[in-house]
């Protein structure tokens, strides 16, 4: 029963779900509940997330054989979060810095800082600090990295081996040429417009085998999910045969 | 309620989107295909499935045997999608395969997770694994972690799990989006073996230049199928086998006929050019 | 000579590369303040709009006045840079067509994106939340959300329950759209197409990162996607659409300053393409030659 019943689930809730795509009016209202208990069910699972990460980052950080500087990041992973969290809960996504000051003594601010000039006391905490000033420098940033490793990437791989590695990089230098105003600029002296051909290379020939690519991988997931209303997959109940 | 209210119903989302009438088709055909193939191989009419050679799934055991010989972890990444996404499905059906390798070779298998679903139910399917090898004392579910939902810091931290740790074999099997290139240049230069697999087309290049093997788009989805010594779960590729060979049919038959009305523009008087043209305006607008 | 030049060539490794790199690019974006650079730049690419471009652009511009679109700002800050510029030129054409504009996001970090940006274009134009834009900001759900849509959508955007627009009281579900418009950094554009346009008949367009503009080709080429905004390119495109002749040649958009640097790098990169062939076909020779002897 432990194993037949997530089958069973699985297999009534897909089964509805198709239905419901085909016929819509048929299965309305419990296509409905279903999707709102699909929406709830993945929102609770990040609290998963976060006692696990909570639990291990802990452990590392209390553990003497850890090395220092792995425990020091464990450590600033969970201050993080707790920080984080406090700031959304606690003062809110519209609070401002003001709003830290909850203390006074004898009518001074217990932060000094905030007397100085760069700390404005009206910056949000939650926009203002921890998204535009620390998130998204950091997003940004390990985004960035990927211009170096493409660079690195396109120095190793993009050797003329054989004629098709030859089409290969011909494509991607016309295209990555015809993308960029200097493209145009250069070729110009030759009267030719890359951006065209490159325009031709994507809209043609790059659609045709994306086509091709994207129904074999549509066909292939049809099939997994077969295999999943059928029973006949059952690793996502964790049990491998 | 009247009966034809019922059939008014099931008429209705045809008539207002008669595309929708050939997707109901073609799922039924596919899922009748589908079960009578099921049905063939349990009754045992079918004994064997032909597969084609996949060289990156042959390379696994490879792959896990250098890790061992090296003394070095296993590391697989799953994805930095949820457990609602097919690719995660596939990847989770191959990390049984490699767990169990990895149990009887007694090799350290370390998977970082994204999703804490994806945690939950990989632990399952490694704990599953290695019982199944009968090396359930290898296991440790501190080994498969959650680390972050967000795309960059999931890829910083595998990165920095990579530089420190120096796995032998890199397994990077699932849905990725752009930290895909991130996480397997630092794999190269970590100097892993790089087995990659996933059906997001856009990150198929990167890893072909960074990786030793690449699992292509539908092969991900074959791979559990390939690897499995089951006739059923080969059998569902037979069944992918024919759904493509139909679509390529229509794609064929379609686009001789789209040519020659280009061409021949005439040829639209004729009656069978005519019902073609009309099914195609009808059905797949 | 040349056998000096190859041996020193072979000596770049991934670090000189990277060094090269970021020394390149801190050029290219302190050079691309120059007016001169900036003056070819904007020359070259006001001639090379990409019809993808153009074709969304022309869409939304013959949209009745009045028409309720969606937008769904679904990037996060990594891609700031090419998918601002889109959100905030479909903002502006939007307002300028006084269209009205239902405003969300199935990404969190895009929703505080999505509301910087709206605030911004809304004052400079001057139109009113709960008048002209609706903020539904964080959907939760992705493709799940994007169903309820179809069928509900105030039952999958709960923030328009509480809002008094006057233009939603006509609108129940997505077919009362008339426009999706997609900025992606993800998937979302394609459970846009797939869904919404597909099963639900809304004509949808958008913009995206330039690593996934390639996989909307084929959704393109037939009709399913009425245009697309890709990449910086494609931001620039937006800006050089909806500015015009505004545009000072001295102090072009951002978008525009941003493609000097990009062009550099492709250019960098393709230099080292070159390079490494060079070096794998002088291997060649070399070995072809010691066979020979």
């Amino acid at each position: 029963m432990k194993r037949e019943l997530p089958l069973f689930i699985t297999a009534i809730t897909g089964i509805i779900i198709i239905i419901n795509f085909i016929f819509p009016e048929l299965t309305k209202g419990i296509t409905e509940t279903l999707r709102d208990w699909t929406i709830t069910i993945a929102s609770f699972a990040i609290i998963l997330g976060i006692l696990n990460l909570i639990i291990v980052n802990l452990r590392k950080s209390l553990e003497p054989i850890t090395h220092l500087e792995d425990r020091i990041f464990s450590l600033m992973i969970i201050l993080s979060l707790v920080i984080t969290t406090i700031i959304g809960l606690v003062y809110g996504i519209k609070a401002n810095i003001q709003n830290l000051l909850i203390f006074k003594i004898n009518d001074n601010y217990i932060f000094p800082l905030i007397e100085m000039e760069f700390i404005k006391k009206d910056m949000n905490l939650f926009t203002g600090i921890i998204f535009n000033s620390v998130y998204t420098p950091l997003n940004s940033a390990t985004f960035s990295l990927l211009a170096f490793f493409i660079a690195s990437a396109a120095y190793r791989a993009f050797r003329a081996k054989n004629f098709e590695a030859l089409i290969l990089l011909l494509s991607a230098a016309i295209i990555m040429l015809g993308r960029v105003p200097v493209g145009d600029y250069l070729f110009s002296i030759f009267g030719i417009k890359i951006s065209l051909i490159a325009d031709y290379i994507i809209s043609v020939l790059n659609a045709a085998a994306q086509r091709a690519i994207l129904i074999a991988i549509g066909i292939g997931t049809i099939i997994i999910s077969l295999k999943l209303l059928f029973g006949v997959e059952k690793s996502h109940i964790g049990k491998s045969e | 309620m009247e009966v034809g209210y019922w059939v008014y119903k099931v008429i209705q989302p045809f008539k207002e989107n008669p595309s929708i009438f050939v997707s109901f088709i073609f799922l039924l055909s596919i899922s009748y295909i589908f079960l009578y193939y099921i049905n063939s191989a349990k009754k045992g009419k079918i004994k064997e499935v032909f597969i084609r050679r996949i060289p990156a799934l042959n390379y696994i055991d490879e792959a896990v045997g250098r890790s061992t010989e090296l003394g070095k972890p296993i590391l697989y990444i799953p994805g930095i999608m949820d457990i609602d996404n097919i690719q995660t499905i596939a990847s989770l059906s191959l990390l049984s395969y490699i767990a169990q390798k990895s149990a009887l070779y007694e090799t350290d298998l370390i998977m970082p997770v994204s999703r804490s679903v994806v945690m939950t139910v990989a632990q399952e399917v490694v704990k599953e694994a290695y019982l199944k090898v009968g090396r359930s004392d290898l296991y440790r579910a501190d080994r498969i972690f959650y680390l972050t939902d967000d795309q960059f810091g999931y890829a910083a931290a595998v990165d920095g799990m990579i530089s420190r740790e120096r796995p032998g074999a890199i397994f990077l099997i699932g849905a990725f989006y752009a930290e895909s290139l991130i996480l397997a240049e630092t794999g190269f230069s970590a100097g892993a073996i790089q087995i990659a697999g996933t059906a997001m087309i856009t990150q198929l290049p990167f890893f072909i230049a960074a990786c030793d093997y690449v699992l292509i788009g539908e092969e991900l989805f074959a791979a559990s199928a390939y690897l499995s010594t089951d006739i059923i779960d080969k059998i569902t590729l037979k069944t992918q086998d024919i759904s493509k060979a139909i679509v390529m049919s229509f794609v064929f038959v379609a686009s001789i006929f789209n040519s020659l009305i280009s061409a021949y523009p005439n040829l639209a008087n004729l009656p069978i050019f005519n019902t073609i043209n009309f099914i195609i305006k009808m059905f797949f607008k | 000579m040349l056998r000096s030049i190859i041996n020193l060539l072979k000596k770049i490794t991934r670090r000189t590369i990277f060094f090269i790199v970021a020394l390149v690019l801190a050029l290219s974006i302190i050079f691309s303040n120059i007016g001169y650079i900036q003056k070819i730049n904007l020359y070259i690419l006001s001639k090379s709009i990409s019809w993808t471009s153009i074709k969304a652009y022309e869409y939304i511009e013959n949209l009745p006045e009045g028409s309720v679109v969606l937008l769904s700002a679904d990037y996060a800050p990594s891609t700031k840079i090419e998918n601002d510029p889109v959100v905030q030129g479909f903002l502006t054409q939007a307002f300028r067509k006084n269209l009205k504009v239902i405003a969300i996001s199935l990404w969190p970090d895009g929703a505080v994106l999505l509301e910087n940006n709206i605030r911004t274009v809304a004052l400079k134009m001057n139109k009113k939340e709960d008048e002209d834009f609706v903020i539904g900001g964080y959907v939760v759900g992705g493709a799940v959300a994007v169903e309820k849509m179809g069928i509900n959508l105030k039952n999958a955007i709960p923030l328009l329950k509480n809002s008094n627009a006057p233009f939603l009281s006509n609108i129940r579900n997505a077919k009362d759209l008339k426009l999706a418009f997609c900025v992606a950094a993800g998937d979302t554009l394609q459970y846009y197409i797939r869904i919404l346009g597909s099963r639900y008949g809304v004509p949808v367009a958008g913009g995206c990162t330039a690593v996934m503009a390639a996989e909307m080709y084929p959704y393109i080429m037939s009709n399913q996607l009425i245009g697309l905004f890709p990449g910086l390119k494609g931001a620039c495109d937006y800006q050089l659409l909806e500015l015009k002749d505004q545009i000072d040649p001295n102090n072009v958009p951002e978008s525009v300053r941003n493609m000097f640097p990009q062009s550099i790098i492709h250019l960098l990169i393709v230099i080292f393409i070159i390079i490494a062939n060079l070096i794998y076909f002088y291997e060649r020779y070399e070995i072809k030659r010691n066979l020979k002897r």
